[in-house]
Parts: C-alpha cells; sequence; structure tokens
C-alpha cells in the first residue's frame, strides 16, 4: 500500500501527507458506490476529517482504518440513498431536484444492478468484493477489513458466491 | 458456471462500477481546509447565534411578511392518504427542505420510541420472525412558498386561462411536517414503515380549497377534477401520495380487516412485480408496508394496530 508506511500525525503536515498519498485511491473506492463524484470526494474528505480526530486510529494500523471506514461509508451512504429514493416515493412533498444529464447518464442499468446487488449482500461480502475489484491484493484487503490474510482467498469466493446468487435471484441468469 | 468463467463474469459486472472520473486532490484538499477551518470557528458560531435570532425577527416584520407573521398558524393532521397518478413535484411553490440530518440505527424499540417520539409498532406475532434493524429518520419540514407570478407562468403553460390567482397570496407558506419515521428492515427485503400523521400548518384563514383547486390546475388537472380533490381535500385533508403518470405501477385499494389500504405493485419490464407497498393510515399512524410479495405486504400491513 503506497507511503508514508508511519502515520503518527500530530498536526496538519501529517495531515496533509496521508491525504496525498492516500487520498485518490479512496475516493476511487468510493466512487464505485457513490456514482456522484462530488459526494464521492466530499466523503473521502470526511473520512481523513474523522481520523484525524481519532488518535487510536493513528500508528500502523491507519491505511487499514481508512480503507475501512471508507468502504464502510460508501455502503452506508449507498443504503441511505436507496432508503431515501423509497421515502420520496412515498413522501411525495420531499423530491430530489431533477436529476442531470450526467447523473441520467451514469446511472446506467448495469451500474444500477450491481450496486441494488451489493446492497442487499451482507456488509462484509460488498466490502470483499469492493476493494477486490479496485485492485486491492489479498494482504491489502487483510489490512483494510482487519482479516487473517490466509482466509482472504476463501472470503472473496463466498463474496464472490452470495453476489453471483442475488444478482441471479433479481436479475436472472441470462447475461 | 466454470470458476474461472464465474470470477471473470463477476470482475466484469463490478468493474461496471468503475468511475468514470479522476479524483480531484486539489479540490479534495480546499475542502479539508474548508472543513477543519469550519471545526476551528464552530464556537465563534454559537456567539453569533443569538445575533441571527434577532435577524429573524426582523426579517418577519418586513412589509410584505407581517400580515403572514401575526396570522395564527391553522395546523391539520393529514390522516388520510390519497392515491393520484400525478406529479406533484411540478407544483410551482418554491420549496425548502430542511432536516436534522438524522438517519441513525438504533437498538431497541426502546430507543426507538424515545428519540421518535412515539412508540413504533410491530406486527403481531407469529407474521414475521426474525428480529429487525431499526433504523430512525428526520423529522423533516418542508416549507413551501407561493409565488403568484410562478403559478400563472405554470397555468399559462397547462393553457387553463380561466384560472385567476389572487394577488393576495404571494409569499404565503405551506409548513409539513413529516415525521421522524422509524424503519424496521427485515430479511428478505420486507420494510416496515411507519410514522405519524403529518401535519400541514397554514395561516389561519388561508382558503385551502381555493389554492388546492388552482394548485392542481397548474400542474394539468382538469377544471372538474380539480374541483373535485379539493373539495375532497378541505373536507378530510389527505396526504396525496403521487405516483407519475408514467411509472409502471398497479394500484388497487385493498379491503384488509385492519381498515381499507391502498396496494401498489412496482412492475418489472416483463410485468412481474419486483415490489408490493401496501400504504394504511389510521388516525395516528401511517404506515408503508413493502416487500416482494404481495401477499406478504398484505398479511404484514394486517398484522399492524
Amino acid at each position: 500500500m503506497a507511503e508514508p508506511r508511519e502515520m503518527e500525525v500530530s498536526n496538519s503536515e501529517g495531515l496533509d501527507a496521508i491525504f496525498r498519498a492516500h487520498y485518490e485511491r479512496i475516493a476511487r473506492v468510493i466512487g464505485r458506490v457513490i456514482h456522484d463524484q462530488a459526494r464521492a470526494e466530499e466523503l473521502a474528505v470526511d473520512i481523513f476529517l474523522k481520523w484525524w480526530r481519532n488518535p487510536q486510529a493513528h500508528g500502523e494500523h491507519a491505511e487499514g482504518w481508512l480503507y475501512r471506514t471508507a468502504v464502510r461509508e460508501a455502503l452506508d451512504e449507498l443504503r441511505r440513498q436507496i432508503r431515501r429514493s423509497r421515502f420520496e416515493r412515498l413522501f411525495s412533498f420531499v423530491r430530489e431536484s431533477p436529476k442531470n444529464p450526467e447523473h441520467l447518464y451514469a446511472v446506467n442499468a448495469e451500474q444500477h444492478r450491481v450496486r441494488s446487488v451489493l446492497e442487499a449482500l451482507s456488509r462484509r461480502h460488498a466490502e470483499l468484493l469492493l476493494l477486490r475489484s479496485q485492485g486491492f491484493s489479498y494482504q491489502e484487503i487483510a489490512v483494510s477489513l482487519a482479516v487473517n490474510p490466509d482466509y482472504v482467498g476463501s472470503l472473496v469466493k463466498r463474496a464472490q458466491k452470495a453476489f453471483q446468487k442475488e444478482y441471479w435471484k433479481r436479475y436472472g441468469n441470462e447475461s | 458456471m466454470e470458476t474461472n468463467h464465474k470470477d471473470q463474469w463477476i470482475a466484469d459486472r463490478l468493474a461496471t462500477l468503475e468511475p468514470r472520473w479522476s479524483p480531484n486532490v486539489a479540490r479534495g484538499r480546499a475542502l479539508l481546509a474548508s472543513k477543519l477551518e469550519k471545526r476551528n470557528h464552530s464556537l465563534t458560531w454559537i456567539a453569533v447565534a443569538s445575533a441571527t435570532a434577532v435577524v429573524c425577527i426582523a426579517v418577519l416584520a418586513l412589509p410584505a411578511t407581517r400580515a403572514l407573521a401575526q396570522q395564527l398558524w391553522y395546523r391539520l393532521i393529514l390522516n388520510r392518504i390519497e392515491v393520484v397518478r400525478l406529479d406533484l413535484s411540478k407544483l410551482p411553490l418554491q420549496m425548502q427542505v430542511t432536516t436534522n440530518g438524522l438517519e441513525q440505527r438504533v437498538y431497541d424499540m426502546e430507543e426507538a420510541a424515545r428519540k421518535a417520539g412515539f412508540r413504533p409498532y410491530l406486527p403481531a406475532p407469529g407474521v414475521l420472525r426474525a428480529n429487525p434493524s431499526i433504523t430512525i429518520t428526520g423529522p423533516i419540514s418542508v416549507e413551501q412558498t407561493i409565488h403568484v407570478r410562478d403559478i400563472e407562468s405554470a397555468l399559462v403553460r397547462v393553457e387553463a386561462s380561466d384560472v385567476q390567482v389572487p394577488a393576495e397570496w404571494e409569499g404565503i407558506q405551506l409548513r409539513t411536517q413529516i415525521g421522524p419515521m422509524v424503519e424496521l428492515n427485515y430479511p428478505g427485503r420486507v420494510h416496515i414503515l411507519q410514522a405519524r400523521p403529518m401535519e400541514l400548518s397554514i395561516a389561519s384563514g388561508f382558503p385551502l380549497e381555493h389554492f388546492a383547486e388552482v394548485a392542481f390546475r397548474s400542474i394539468g388537472v382538469s377544471s372538474w377534477e380539480a374541483r373535485a380533490m379539493a373539495q375532497r381535500f378541505a373536507a378530510n385533508p389527505a396526504w396525496f401520495l403521487d405516483i407519475p403518470p408514467d411509472a409502471v405501477v398497479n394500484i388497487q385499494e385493498v379491503s384488509l380487516q385492519a381498515s381499507p389500504a391502498m396496494l401498489i405493485e412496482e412492475l418489472d419490464d416483463k410485468g412481474a412485480v419486483k415490489r408490493a407497498t401496501v400504504v394504511r393510515s389510521t388516525s395516528e399512524r401511517m404506515y408503508s408496508v413493502s416487500s416482494e410479495n404481495r401477499e406478504l405486504s398484505m398479511k404484514i400491513a394486517d398484522a399492524l394496530p
């Protein structure tokens, strides 16, 4: 995983260093779940703020904390968005502003399906799949999710199986 | 499916999520700096708050709003649900939505009751076996402001030239309080949403029936239908659950033992039911029960007090 390895941070220079080292990748992980760039970047920034305010997350486990928190926040946001869309449908006074062309473009059918399936999976399965699809090695996943590296392979397999099962249940297995 | 093919198939699905944009590090850094700055100044804001309150009072006393400020607010409880095939988001009203930002997970019904301000109901024993996860959302306040010119423009667009909008409606506000809402999430994508009836506050003396008629006309409802809906609304205020005409759904009234209810079935491209939602209300509660199965949704809705 990227430098710096040591993440003892007590000042804003340290925050800046860790931000520069990890922001882009964290924003991309979140961006897989939240299609809106501005919202994904805002969430990514919030992860660093949370980390900075949480001294217990500093030190050698900082990287793991950052990625674990990022993927969880992204999944929570996805669930909030899906729930909010239900509320909005039910409570007609509360509407999103009209969707812009970029949004309409981004929400293509397959993305929508994959996000819906991820939302329905257990949090752990979704985390594993997201990090793996972002190119994380088994070792990096182990660090990020605080699991034994020896088990990551089988955990990923199980997550893939759950993904496939849920996808087929919802959309059939024609694709 | 062979393992390699399966892996590739899953990888292909997940690859569709790859963002088409690149994170903007400079913008992110600037946002981080601004949030850090904001935090440092949070105490200053507390000091400023009292001054802000004075400004708010001053705004209310401005001539344009003075008459409204002096009126009593009249509160309507919307404990009837009326489903309409309209898109009410097209109403030409300036809308401001505020929420306390809370959407929080709670751990038991006691905590839910404490945070929502009412005791949520569970279905009768035996209907659902698992324990639900519980979240609380809201309350949400919606403030809609009438601007006569906006309504007139909308009326012109739908060619409703016979409708007049009284000039004294300018600046009048309608305030709706929604929630807090409690959502019970069960395995199998079964959701029960419940809230107290919505509250609509309007300035005492405001001709709500006339306004409702004009508002419906402004989104293209025919003259007689708008009048009939407005009269029903004034006689027995309802929450209009709007379902846009192009939404692919089946809607029907169903008779439950508990009370009449509306069943709304969302259909997929092949016409199969994707989700079935039952909406019903009592004098003190509004419920929405949804699942992937019509019978299950109806059974649960009927098992709520």
